[in-house]
């Protein structure tokens, strides 16, 4: 058995080949039959979510041989993200799923212990949750898991109706498809003004990481971001940020405490300390080198397909609140016989396989993203992409 | 995409395949990592006590982490990873289908979701509430334990009997699922054959928490064969694996339905206990690594271990330690330290605070009900840290004689 310090010491050094080294260089996915693909669509949880920065990697490794007491890895960690996103207080999570059962669970028991031991059963607990109608989504289903229910809002009259004693939150997504009745703002001083802590969902609004800092200084009471997908931290890795004693809260119906409703939801010390690297990284790095890095990938897919007959391609930027770069790729349907839907299925049996992402309005597009791809796999998704449009054509 | 150990331990920068993404944060090569926890100004510890979660668990496998290293470099389908790695599993423990958690809590909440849902859209869909579906949990009554709060979690109720005919008085049709825990000294109220033969006279599915049972991992098969229809393993302990992660295993209908409630499934209950795919990998390479290590050959090395902390301890007069070797399950060998009461003037409860307060900060057993007693293990300390142990432990008791 190795020493259990020499990992870490044995970092940097150029080391001759130790007896186990054969088996290091297992290739898992061949033993396992699991087919290799390339991830064209997007940093999304089903296709193993983002590509780590190298720090973040790096920091994981740090904690993996370093154990120390969780409790101070806690508080050192939110303190230190607090302090990068101006939050008052601030946690990792094991996803922005987790950051909203967490969250819900603090507005409804404000730290009583009693209250936390008996969740999901609401007796005696405030469990009604305010949610514009047009910010019901397929996430919503998080609030409901420590016990909460929803009360449907379309103005801010409806709002102060809907208040009452079992008021437990005010939930507030972005962005919305479907637009909001009351914009953050007002649904912020609105919150304040009757006393009920808000919760916003903004899960989805990086890249850029500087949204986090926006986003905190709307002024929820907490707001929640996604780890693995835009900040590039780990997979299973969420923020939640915002008023200190709700954070604590939080933090009580998480893991490792006993008692909590949360405690499957655990968070590695290694998934602990990459995620503030994730987050400080993501901070200093500029949108420009990340636009840039991403053309490049695009330009690189583009140059294998480009003069096949037929085929149009344009690389944008999307409008929204996360400024993300896709290349859109379309084509003649008389001259390539193939629709959207074809196109991805064949893609899906080539080796490897390449995912790409189908947005269904406007007649069906296809969109590619560089998020999550590496240097070399572009040229390798182009030239399976130009296999399956000829073989059409 | 070859990945090889140097990659992991030299640092990422000057690896190939992500050496083009830190040109993304301006830097032609990754710096040396940082000394992050000394930045942080989060303390080193010594671990006497052994690998608790709030401890941060147990130090994994050197494999275990070059598994992980893969994972991160090589992206796959999270349900194809899911399907293999589950096969896998379930061949090297004889389960017949096999899921990673991200813990043994998780292993419970899933388990108990798979049973009072049985796979039903609607009633996935509406837990936690659980009306107009099965959600009584049996338990007995010498097994209420901390952790049987995850039972609750996603809406069960626990119904607690004491004897084989309370379980069969017990029985109804909202009767969800029976739940065992394992390794408890009192628990032969009612052997484990019985139960799962009552369990299975009224068809209701049996689940059996044995997260803290290995070492020694022969209890992963024998557990499993003894017909638990669902069996829960915590990862990140005596399996050396992922910190978040943990085992459910047995029926594979069971399982299926454990996995559509968990990640990542969009309208989940169990959503939020996300499991990377670096865990996923990780985990398996360590119930293939915990089954063919030399076992005897740790078991040894912590008893030497403990035996000279006692034979050290021992000198001081009026301190007096017995080894203890548990048997068949959690086995891991301990000491524990008893002193004469008029000679040294502290508790347990004294001597732990006084050791964690010291420096190197030192984590140990106390049993606070006992008669100054507290224990000692070896499973986590490195080399050179049981003479700080010992050493430390012996100034405190000097100080209060």
């Amino acid at each position: 058995m190795l020493p259990l310090g020499m990992l870490g010491s044995a970092a940097g050094c150029a080391r001759k080949a130790p007896p186990t080294e054969d088996k290091m260089s297992r290739d898992y996915y061949k033993e396992l039959g699991v087919k290799p693909f390339i991830n064209a669509a997007g940093a999304y949880s089903a296709l193993g979510g983002a590509r780590m920065r190298p720090q973040v990697v790096d920091a994981m490794r740090y904690a993996t041989t370093r154990k120390v007491k969780m409790k101070e890895l806690h508080d050192a960690i939110g303190e230190r993200i607090s302090e990068l996103v101006g939050s008052e207080a601030a946690m990792v999570t094991s996803g922005a799923t987790a950051s909203m059962v967490l969250g819900t669970a603090a507005c409804m028991t404000m730290g009583d212990e009693e209250k936390m031991q008996q969740l999901p059963d609401t007796t005696g607990i405030k469990d009604e949750i305010i949610i514009q109608k047009k910010h019901r989504y397929t996430y919503d289903r998080a609030l409901t898991v420590p016990g909460g229910h929803f009360v449907e809002v379309e103005s801010e009259e409806d709002v102060r109706n809907a208040v009452n004693d079992r008021t437990a939150m005010m939930f507030f997504l972005k962005p919305t498809q479907k637009g909001d009745n009351i914009p953050a703002e007002r649904y912020v001083a609105l919150a304040r003004e009757l006393g009920i802590p808000s919760f916003c969902d903004a899960a989805t609004t990086t890249p850029p990481g500087s949204n986090v800092v926006a986003g905190v200084s709307e002024g929820f009471d907490l707001i929640c971001y996604s780890g693995g997908k835009g900040l590039r931290g780990p997979y299973s890795a969420g923020l939640l940020l915002g008023r200190a004693d709700l954070v604590r809260y939080a933090r009580q119906n998480s893991a490792p405490n006993d008692i909590s409703i949360g405690r499957g939801m655990k968070v590695a010390s290694e998934e602990y300390l990459g995620m503030l690297v994730a987050l400080e990284t993501s901070l200093g790095i500029s949108e420009e080198a990340d636009f840039a890095y991403k053309r490049e990938r695009f330009s690189n897919i583009v140059e294998q397909i480009a003069d096949i007959p037929g085929v149009k391609t344009e690389v944008f930027v999307s409008g929204s609140e996360t400024n993300e770069l896709y290349l859109d790729i379309d084509w003649d349907q008389d001259t390539i016989r193939l629709d959207q839907q074809q196109f991805i299925d064949a893609l899906r049996e080539e080796t490897p396989a390449v995912e790409v992402r189908l947005l269904l309005f406007s007649g069906g597009r296809i969109h590619l993203s560089a998020t999550v791809m590496d240097d070399g796999q572009d040229v390798i998704a182009g030239q399976v992409i130009r296999k399956v449009l000829l073989e059409h054509s | 995409m070859k990945t090889n150990r140097r990659h992991f331990l030299a640092g990422l920068g000057a690896a190939a395949p992500l050496s083009s993404l830190s040109q993304l944060a301006g830097a032609a090569e990754t710096p040396a990592t940082p000394d992050y926890f000394a930045d942080l100004g989060v303390r080193p510890f010594i671990n006497a006590i052994g690998p608790y979660s709030s401890l941060g668990g147990a130090v994994m496998w050197p494999e275990v982490i070059d598994a992980m290293d893969y994972a991160i470099r090589n992206k796959a389908r999270m349900k194809d990873l899911h399907d293999a790695v589950g096969r896998q599993i379930a061949a090297l423990t004889g389960a017949e289908a096999a899921m990673v958690t991200s813990g043994a809590t998780c292993g419970i909440i899933l388990g108990t979701i798979a049973c009072m849902t049985m796979g039903d859209e609607e009633r996935m869909e509406s837990l936690p509430d659980t009306s107009g579906m099965p959600n009584e949990v049996i338990i007995l009554k010498n097994q209420r334990y901390l952790y049987d709060r995850s039972i609750r979690a996603p809406g069960a109720k626990l119904v607690e009997v004491e004897s084989a005919d309370d379980i069969r008085a017990a029985m109804n049709p909202n009767t969800a699922m029976l739940f065992y825990l394992l390794n408890r000294p009192d628990d032969d109220t009612i052997k484990i054959s019985e139960y799962v033969a009552i369990a299975k006279e009224h068809g209701v599915p049996v689940l059996c928490d044995a997260a803290t049972t290995v070492p020694p991992v022969a209890n992963l098969k024998s557990t499993v064969a003894a017909g638990f229809d669902l069996v829960c393993y915590s990862g990140g302990k005596g399996l050396r694996g992922p910190y978040s992660a943990g085992l459910l295993l047995g029926r594979p209908d069971l399982i299926d339905i454990a996995r559509r409630n968990g990640s990542p499934n969009h309208r989940a209950y169990g959503r939020s206990m996300k499991v990377a795919p670096e865990e996923y990998l990780g985990m398996m390479v360590a119930v293939e690594k915990s089954m063919s290590f030399d076992e005897e050959a740790e078991y040894q090395r912590q008893l030497d271990i403990v035996n000279a902390m006692g034979s050290d301890l021992s000198t001081m007069r009026g301190v007096r330690t017995v080894t203890r070797t548990p048997g068949a399950e959690a086995r891991e060998p301990y000491i524990e330290v008893h002193w004469d009461a008029e000679q040294y003037k502290t508790t347990p409860a004294e001597v732990k605070q006084a050791l964690r307060d010291g420096d190197p900060s030192i984590e140990i057993r106390a049993l606070f009900l006992s008669d100054g007693q507290i224990h000692l293990t070896a499973t986590m300390l490195k080399d050179g840290e049981a003479e700080i142990v010992t050493s430390s432990l012996r100034n405190i008791l000097a100080a209060s004689a």
